[in-house]
């Protein structure tokens, strides 16, 4: 049987003085003592290699350009099929000079310099070319396995590994003093522990590579995927396109590629587009020599939003040269438009003086000119600035007219129906709000749909300062957002702290969460600033108010030393908490550093501005009011309760008529004419 | 591992001609430095900037998508994905561009169209690298675009992009040279290194094309001395090699072995690297180098044949060491 190895034909022993064996030296030694020293036997490998690497590199090298050429386009199947075709390849070319040399010369030229022969195991002789084709194909294999299987020269009696043994070979030496003879039995069990080891630990390594590689591939192609969507497709965009087929032929600029780009620009506008996506459609048409007064204006936007302001006037004067303004048509005004925010941001940054504020008006009020006459006879992108203006004006039944009137891809659609949902809300018709908001839900993810419900959640219960039954419905959706993330909530409230914070607001409100289930809670949560946070609710919970003022001073405190923005939505919300139990103006001192340090912020930071001022009307602190309110307003004109408590505050500071200029200069269809200017009565701070 | 050492290293006495060249290939690589590693620094930090090698991808690809049969089809391939967006072939275009006649030579005042503001800000930059280009010892010495005139088809020679490239191409010409010079004369030392210079360039020049990167280096020369080793004492003797096969006493040191044993390990690589690049892909002169090696060939032939005569009579003989595997059996 040629797998067994014990040896016991009946030419066992059997001396070498045939005169076919190749390495007869006439001495009268059994076989078992002429087996070569297992280091030799490396030694011949090492030598073979250097002889055949050179010519399989030779072989292999029209495999070797496709593959580097593959990997250079990142043909990743190509490159794989070239790889294998070079390891195929080179192992043929092994196998055949292997097969050559043993069956000739009875030993490879590693062996044969090193005075080794490869010999039947049953009489010595030249092993026959079957034999030593069988032979040098295990060998191959067993090099695809590291060469482990090698280790049987030391592991096995008659140091045979499988290829010799397969094939039923020997490799004797020639010299009789590096004849080693068999293995001794510590040697073999040496040998076998650590063969058996070595394999185990390289299995456990190809295992755990084999995972880490389909990882990373997966992660690979998604990126490649991404990549694709996004850099060369555009996904986003081109849902809402027509097939590429319908481009007029030609090699003039076609709708398609104009409705694309207008796409991208009003996409991003509304910020429902990422940069990269609006960079890569840019390119895209700019390269192709098409559309490129749009395109332009598409790398122009995306140089601003860079902050490359230098290079966003270098585009913009492409899109509506100084000498050729086109005033009317809808590239230049939009350009203009994005000139007159560049020097805007510009003059925000700048010393605050008299001119500058000045200057800042003068632009507001033309930008304001500008977006007014813009309607539906305009392009997309135009009337989403226009969108963007009003809803910093907080002109509502103007932004509801531009929301109406604008078309896109899904996602656009999606943010329309959130953003109607949201003005509705803002505008005081909060039932038409809750309709918009429940019809929006089925069009959002869950993600979307959580974040739609955060928001009502969140200002509901934000600004009525307490848990009224209109923000139920809100915080009840938000809550059954939260539950159905794949059953990991917690995992994904932590990811979003802005959710979270809403989160633990409906929790507050609806679901009468008891001290211990706060601090059960907190048990599982990660994040130092949600911990914090969560033991002060339950703190709350049981009547702790200072120890709770506390822990949310801390997480104030913290923000402000630390400059850390990664939590700022805990910071907002423990801060808006602080605003909401404080009692007298004094308790206010590190919340209103913290809001000054901040301004100017997002939409929270606002809401938290207008909290501060309703607060600080409470506590009759009329001057801090003011100065809220006023910074308020410059940020944006304000709605009308919020203006009310600013005139209100204002004639008790008797600071009248620089409130009137700033609201007159902001908002000229609300001046403050008309508002009450009488104090409401002083009450205590709300408790959530 | 296996290292010709051949006679070993002869002293400049023994060599003179040897060392003459060694110390030509020293003195220009010493007197080149500074303005070498200046031009260098100056260059890389010129054309790091990822922004510019994207806008020259992208020019290039302009250039290639307007001219596609005069590309190569993975050129076009790369130009086509990177109009389309892929953000990494317009680096890699951007960085074949340097190596591109065609593009180096019409860049400046070619209307690419496209972006035309990217494009002003990467002209404005490509301007200062020709011109940095145009002082650069590597353009000046070597064979480019800029410069491929009789003379630098030799000077090319003997200047080197580094220490490393120094240092090997002169180890190689100190085991091969010295022992030319002492077994055939110092003027079959200089007639090699150069003629294979000049045979590598010619090689360079019609099989790879002049390419807007410069060739430089002494390893086409060298490999006409290798080969001129290889093929001359092919029957006659065999060469003194150091071998290194496991790191345990009895496993390395010093071996005979035939000479065509050079020619197997020194240019069936440059045979299979030349094979595996493509065109426009590399960095290191392949074709130069078989170049090199064919006038080494040519050389032996004409000695072999009796047209060239040898100049000395053959030094000590160096005793080839015995088979170590045969001393122990």
């Amino acid at each position: 049987m040629v797998l067994e190895d014990n040896y016991s034909g009946p030419d066992s022993g059997r001396d070498l003085r045939d005169p076919n064996f190749a390495g007869n030296s006439g001495a009268a030694r059994p076989i078992e003592r002429q087996l070569a020293n297992p280091m030799d036997r490396l030694a011949a490998v090492v030598a073979d290699l250097i002889l055949f690497v050179p010519l399989a590199l030779l072989v292999v090298a029209p495999f070797s350009r496709r593959a580097k050429e593959a990997q250079l386009l990142g043909f990743e199947e190509a490159w794989f099929g070239a790889v294998l075709s070079a390891i195929f390849t080179a192992a043929f070319l092994f196998v055949i000079l292997q097969t050559f040399f043993i069956s000739v010369f009875g030993g490879t030229p590693g062996k044969l310099i090193l005075k080794l022969r490869v010999v039947s195991a049953w009489g010595g002789t030249r092993p026959r070319p079957m034999d030593a084709f069988l032979r040098a194909i295990v060998w191959c294999m067993e090099a695809v396995l590291l060469g482990m299987p090698w280790l049987a020269v030391f592991g096995n009696q008659r140091r045979r590994p499988f290829h010799d043994r397969i094939s039923d070979t020997l490799v004797v030496c020639l010299s009789p003093r590096r004849q080693v003879g068999t293995a001794t039995v510590p040697e073999m069990s040496l040998a076998q522990g650590f063969q058996a080891s070595s394999l185990a630990l390289v299995t456990l390594a190809l295992v755990a590579n084999l995972i880490e590689y389909r990882k990373d591939h997966d992660a690979v192609a998604e990126a490649a995927l991404r990549a694709e969507e996004e850099g060369r497709l555009c996904a986003d965009v081109r849902e809402s396109m027509r097939e590429p087929s319908s481009e007029k032929s030609g090699g003039h600029a076609t709708p398609h590629l104009k409705n694309r780009l207008s796409t991208a620009l009003t996409m991003f506008t509304v910020g429902v587009l990422s940069r990269e996506c609006l960079e890569a459609e840019s390119d895209f048409a700019i390269w192709q020599n098409k559309e490129k007064a749009l395109a332009y204006l598409g790398k122009s936007v995306v140089a601003g939003a860079k902050g490359k302001i230098d290079l966003q006037r270098s585009y913009l004067d492409r899109v509506c040269p100084p000498d050729k303004v086109r005033a009317e048509s809808d590239l230049c005004r939009m350009a203009q438009a994005l000139v007159i925010e560049s020097e805007l941001a510009k003059l925000k940054e700048a010393k605050a003086s008299r001119a500058t504020q000045t200057a800042v008006s003068k632009r507001q009020l033309a930008l304001r000119q500008m977006m007014e006459t813009v309607g539906p006879q305009n392009a997309d992108y135009l009337r989403a600035k226009a969108l963007q203006q009003a809803r910093r004006q907080n002109r509502h039944e103007r932004a509801l007219a531009l929301l109406n009137s604008l078309r896109g891809p899904k996602k656009l659609g999606a943010f329309v129906s959130r953003e109607r949902a949201k003005v509705l809300w803002e505008d005081g018709r909060k039932n038409e709000a809750m309709l918009a908001m429940r019809s929006t839900a089925d069009l959002l993810e869950r993600g979307g749909r959580a974040e739609l419900a955060r928001w009502f959640c969140f200002h509901e219960t934000f600004m009525s300062g307490n848990c009224n039954p209109e923000s139920k419905f809100a915080c009840e959706e938000l809550r059954e957002a939260v539950a159905g993330f794949d059953g990991r909530p917690l995992e994904h409230l932590m990811q979003r702290p802005e959710i979270a914070t809403a989160y633990f607001r409906a929790q507050t409100c609806h679901a009468r969460q008891t001290a211990n289930q706060w601090r059960s809670l907190q048990g599982d949560l990660k994040d130092e600033n949600a911990k914090v946070f969560v033991e002060a609710l339950a703190l709350l919970e049981e009547g702790a108010g200072q120890k709770a003022k506390d822990k949310f001073n801390s997480i104030v405190e913290s923000r402000l030393q630390t400059g850390d923005k990664d939590h700022e939505p805990y910071v907002l919300e423990a801060s808006s908490r602080l605003a909401e139990m404080a009692r007298s103006p004094a308790q206010l001192t590190l919340v209103l550093h913290y809001w000054h340090q901040l301004a100017p912020g997002d939409d929270n930071w606002q809401l938290l501005g207008q909290r501060l001022v309703k607060k600080l009307n409470d506590l009759q602190a009329w001057r801090e009011s003011v100065k809220i309110g006023s910074k308020l307003n410059q940020f944006a004109p304000q709605d009308r309760v919020t203006l009310q408590m600013l005139a209100i505050a204002a004639r008790q500071a008797g600071e009248l008529g620089s409130v009137s200029r700033l609201s007159i200069e902001s908002s000229p269809q609300r001046g403050p004419a008309s508002l009450p200017l009488e104090p409401k009565e002083r009450v205590d701070g709300d408790q959530p | 591992m296996i290292f010709p050492i051949l006679r070993g290293i002869l002293t400049p006495l023994q060599a003179p001609i040897t060392f003459l060249l060694l110390a030509l290939n020293l003195f220009v690589f010493l007197g080149t430095a500074d303005q070498f590693f200046e031009a260098d620094s100056q260059l890389e930090s010129l054309t790091g900037d990822k922004d510019f090698l994207e806008v020259q991808g992208l020019a290039f690809a302009t250039m290639i998508r307007g001219n596609k049969s005069g590309f190569s089809d993975v050129l076009g391939e790369l130009a086509q994905k990177s109009l389309t967006g892929d953000i990494k072939s317009r680096q890699i275009l951007g960085t074949l561009a340097f190596r591109n006649v065609a593009f180096m030579g019409n860049a400046e005042t070619f209307d690419f169209g496209g972006d035309e503001v990217a494009l002003e800000k990467w002209r404005s930059r490509f301007v200062e690298v020709q011109k940095l280009q145009s002082r650069h010892p590597s353009y000046l010495w070597g064979i480019s675009r800029i410069k491929s005139d009789l003379i630098q088809f030799v000077s090319y020679q003997f200047s080197h992009s580094g220490f490393l490239h120094l240092f090997w191409n002169m180890i190689f010409l100190l085991i091969f040279g010295s022992f030319i010079e002492s077994k055939l004369g110092g003027s079959f030392v200089i007639l090699t290194y150069l003629g294979s210079g000049v045979g590598g360039a010619l090689a360079f020049a019609s099989i790879s094309g002049i390419s807007a990167a410069p060739l430089i280096g002494a390893s086409a020369a060298v490999s006409g001395l290798i080969a001129l080793v290889g093929m001359v004492w092919h029957k006659r003797e065999k060469l003194k090699f150091f071998f290194w096969l496991l790191p345990i006493d009895g496993y390395f040191g010093m071996i005979s072995l035939p000479s065509w044993v050079i020619l197997f390990v020194s240019l069936l690589p440059d045979l299979s690297g030349f094979f595996s690049t493509g065109r426009d892909f590399g960095a290191v002169a392949y074709s130069a180098h078989l170049g090199g090696a064919a006038f080494g060939v040519i050389m032996a032939i004409f000695y072999r044949q009796g047209i060239l005569q040898k100049e000395a009579e053959d030094g000590p003989n160096d005793q080839a060491p015995q088979n170590p595997f045969r001393k122990a059996g």
